[in-house]
């Protein structure tokens, strides 16, 4: 036992532990981006605008973006959706950052291709893709998620599933965490050569399903006790206002101007 | 794996949204029969695991690192169904939230991670632990389900990659969506999955199923799998291949895509349709629009009567238990 | 040993620490006390080099802690080997299959032979009363033994420096004597034990030095012990008791 009371002469082995720095990365961006809801202000144009219409219009654009093959409309889109990025109260240079890194990576893809066909048609997929990424980024920043997924219902998701989703989005935060401590405890705890990172990662991911086990029988003892049977009824809020049909406007002209180029 | 926006055209993506609809009613339906009510909040918090498990980054040999997909590992663990809709769920928080794969392609997402992979991977297991007795087969069993599962998974993404560019082009024969065919395609998409992805998929597979079993036996999936959904499949493909024939009612190979024919034989006639419909796009017309509709028509017929023959082949089977 | 110069750290806008100096010498045993989110848990945090200052200098033996530092690759393996923590809550801590691969994995690490890892996680598991765990799946236990396997855990790899979250949560009267006196030996030998708390009763002759956070995350006192848990208005108009 006298060990413990003595000082160890202990000099670590080298080794190779990025993936414990970049899974910490991944989960606290993660996290931070739901944690991120509760600070979204009904302030300012876009985030005004009603969920459901920035939903349904999402979806239209990324339609007729895709359906384009005309490069000056998807760039003066593109150059638009910059614009409005750039107009957004917090985060612009993150989504930039994420869509430019899309951008980079959807032309790097698509490159080859040009030695194929020996044409540059195949790089307006970037172009496109560089606005799709925009486009979900802004609806996912300015607006929140339980209002997003709401708007589902305007699709015809039925309600159990935006419950799924809306539980899914909870416990992405709440055992994301528990996997964050997990990996900081790993990365603490680890002072020389791993010798099976395979198994202690799974032991964590093993650690995190047995928990999120636990924790979905709480949770449904729980909502029973409080009443739950079984049924999930979201209402969705379809009444516009000033910016809404602004917002509409807008959608409208980059709608048409699709067929004007 | 995740397929972004604009590699597949808007008409591919239909078709594999369409398919999944079938699937998710189907998993749906069994989910309710299983267990009711209680499982609902499992599947989100399931779907939160399925999120996370991609957040995990396990280092690959060169110091780089991969993540694995998991939805072998959540058929698994919370049976196949469950896992269906589960992966779903988090594919659905992916693309709306994190702009991670397509808004549109969403529809063969889930067919690849959320149908594909969960049930061959699942089926791959059941199959493989009859064979192997003991609890170190059961694991080798899940190492193969979760490496064959996910290399089935790529492969689907692979073929609808390549089969953009035979089907949809431009006047000048440039394609329109992904430009590479399946020659490129496959080779690109199989071989990293072949040689790394796929292992580092079956690892977690093994090692978290032998973890989860080892401490905590009693929450692991134990339920009973028909094998109908692997014919859901099967039918789509036959179905929709004459289907589009008859929406369509010109010949095969017009568009010089013998090779696709002769390698996939069910590539939907419809989706021809696509080159047409796209080539018309500028002046969007009237007749691209009924081109479409008469696509989806197609589509929808296909799953109405794959629908019929599952009606039929419940019936029989009650009558078989009768 | 320790010595922060005007740390801050803020999650996202949100402050966790606001302008911290602090100097802990070898040996020392200190209690963080402060109303709930104060900030001691992020201040141990940072200690233990998990998250990294915003503003300001962490040196540990005179070695400035940063995120470019902690690249270092055996740099922050020895780091880590001399800072042991107790998380608040031991749950997240273990991620072993079972209570004997929880403790043995700091000393296999360290390159020890079979005969000396076994030595390491018997006296461990012995010190803590746990031998009978040890083939226990962790997530099983109860709250106490969960936290006594992470202690052991820490404790395996012999940190010349012990922070502890809220040791004493959890724990019933016994399991909470117990512990004090296991600190109390640790800090005897020349152990550096940080600790934060708010079960004044159980420490008491523990600690020398009480560090007083208030809500607004920053160190309002910093005075012996007893003075500080003796001074009520000060506790009280901190929301502390």
């Amino acid at each position: 036992m006298d060990w413990l009371f003595k000082e160890d002469d202990f000099t670590p082995k080298k080794d190779k532990d990025t993936f414990a720095d970049k899974t910490v990365k991944a989960l606290l961006s993660a996290a931070s981006n739901i944690r991120r809801q509760d600070f979204i202000e009904k302030k300012g144009f876009l985030y005004s605008v009603n969920p459901a219409l920035k939903l349904l219009s999402v979806f239209v654009l990324i339609f007729f973006i895709s359906l384009s093959k005309n490069i000056f409309f998807l760039l003066s889109l593109d150059s638009l959706l910059i614009i409005c990025t750039l107009l957004l109260k917090n985060s612009s240079g993150k989504v930039l950052y994420f869509s430019f890194a899309a951008f980079a990576f959807s032309l790097l893809m698509v490159f080859p291709s040009v030695f194929i066909y020996k044409s540059f048609s195949s790089l307006i997929i970037p172009v496109k893709v560089f606005a799709d990424i925009v486009i979900v980024n802004i609806l996912s920043i300015t607006t929140r998620w339980k209002d997003i997924t709401k708007s589902l219902k305007l699709i015809y998701v039925p309600d159990i599933f935006i419950f799924i989703l809306d539980i899914a989005i909870i416990y992405i935060y709440v055992l994301g965490d528990l996997a964050l401590n997990m990996i900081y405890a790993l990365k603490i705890r680890t002072i020389g050569k791993l010798d099976k990172k395979y198994s202690l990662l799974s032991n964590i991911i093993g650690n995190v399903f047995i928990q999120s086990k636990l924790m979905s029988d709480e949770m449904y003892s729980a909502m029973e006790l409080r009443g739950f049977t079984g049924e999930y009824k979201r209402e969705v809020n379809f009444k516009l206002n000033i910016y809404d049909f602004i917002f509409i406007l807008v959608i409208i002209f980059m709608i048409s101007s699709y067929f004007f180029f | 794996m995740h397929i972004p926006d604009n590699y597949l055209s808007p008409s591919t993506c239909a078709v594999f949204g369409a398919a999944m609809i079938p699937a998710w009613r189907r998993a749906v339906k069994k989910i309710k029969d299983e267990i009711p009510r209680k499982k609902m909040p499992m599947l989100g918090i399931g779907a939160a695991f399925s999120f996370l498990i991609m957040m995990f980054n396990l280092p690959l040999p060169g110091g780089t690192t991969g993540h694995a997909v998991g939805a072998v590992l959540v058929a698994i663990l919370l049976g196949p169904y469950s896992a269906c809709i589960a992966v779903t769920a988090a594919l659905l928080v992916q693309a709306l939230f994190f702009g991670d794969g397509g808004i549109l392609a969403f529809g063969a997402n889930c067919f690849n991670m959320a149908f594909i992979m969960p049930f061959s991977g699942y089926y791959i297991f059941s199959i493989l632990k009859k064979y192997f007795k003991n609890e170190k087969g059961e694991y080798i069993a899940s190492f193969i389900a979760g490496y064959i599962g996910l290399n089935i998974a790529a492969f689907f993404a692979a073929v609808e990659f390549g089969i953009q560019p035979a089907l949809f082009k431009d006047a000048a024969g440039l394609p329109l969506y992904c430009p590479y065919p399946l020659s490129v395609s496959i080779p690109a998409m199989m071989i990293p999955h072949l040689l790394v992805a796929g292992v580092v998929e079956g690892l977690v597979t093994s090692l978290v199923y032998a973890y989860v079993k080892k401490v905590s036996l009693d929450t692991v999936y134990e339920g009973s799998v028909s094998y109908k959904p692997l014919y859901i499949l099967i039918a789509t493909m036959v179905i929709l291949c004459p289907l589009g024939l008859l929406a369509q009612g010109t010949a095969w190979g017009e568009w010089g895509a013998e090779e696709v024919v002769s390698l996939l034989g069910y590539v939907p006639k419809g989706m021809e349709k696509g080159i047409s419909f796209n080539s018309l796009m500028p002046d969007y017309t009237v007749s691209g629009l009924s081109e479409t509709l008469g696509y989806i028509i197609s589509a929808v017929a296909g799953i109405a009567i794959i629908f019929l023959i599952f009606k039929l082949v419940n019936m029989k089977s009650l009558k078989h238990e009768k | 040993m320790i010595e922060l110069k005007s740390i801050c750290f803020s999650y996202k806008d949100i402050t966790a620490l606001n302008n911290i100096n602090l100097k802990i010498e070898k040996g020392e045993s200190v209690a963080l006390i402060g109303p709930n989110g104060c900030g001691k848990s992020t201040l141990l945090k940072l200690l233990s080099g998990i998250i990294f200052k915003s503003e300001g200098q962490y040196l540990f033996n005179g070695t400035l802690i940063d995120e470019k530092r902690m690249q270092d690759n055996i740099f922050s393996k020895t780091f880590h080997k001399n800072i042991g923590f107790l998380f608040q809550n031991p749950q997240l801590q273990l991620f072993c299959p079972t209570v004997y691969d929880e403790v043995s994995f700091g000393p296999y690490q360290m390159g020890f032979s079979k005969d000396e890892v076994q030595k390491r996680v018997f006296d461990c598991l012995n010190l803590l009363g746990i031998w009978d765990l040890r083939d226990r799946a962790p997530y099983n236990l109860s709250g106490g033994e969960m936290k006594k396997t992470a202690l052991a855990a820490v404790l395996s790899v012999n940190p010349q420096v012990i922070l502890l979250d809220e040791p004493m949560n959890g724990l019933d009267p016994k399991n909470k004597k117990f512990l004090r006196e296991l600190l109390l030996r640790l800090s005897e030998s020349g152990k550096t034990i940080i600790c934060a708390t708010h079960d004044f009763d159980y420490v008491k002759g523990l600690f020398y030095r009480a560090i007083v956070f208030s809500k607004e995350h920053t160190i309002i006192e910093d005075a012996p012990f007893e003075s500080v848990v003796n001074n009520k208005a000060l506790l009280e108009r901190n929301n502390i008791i």
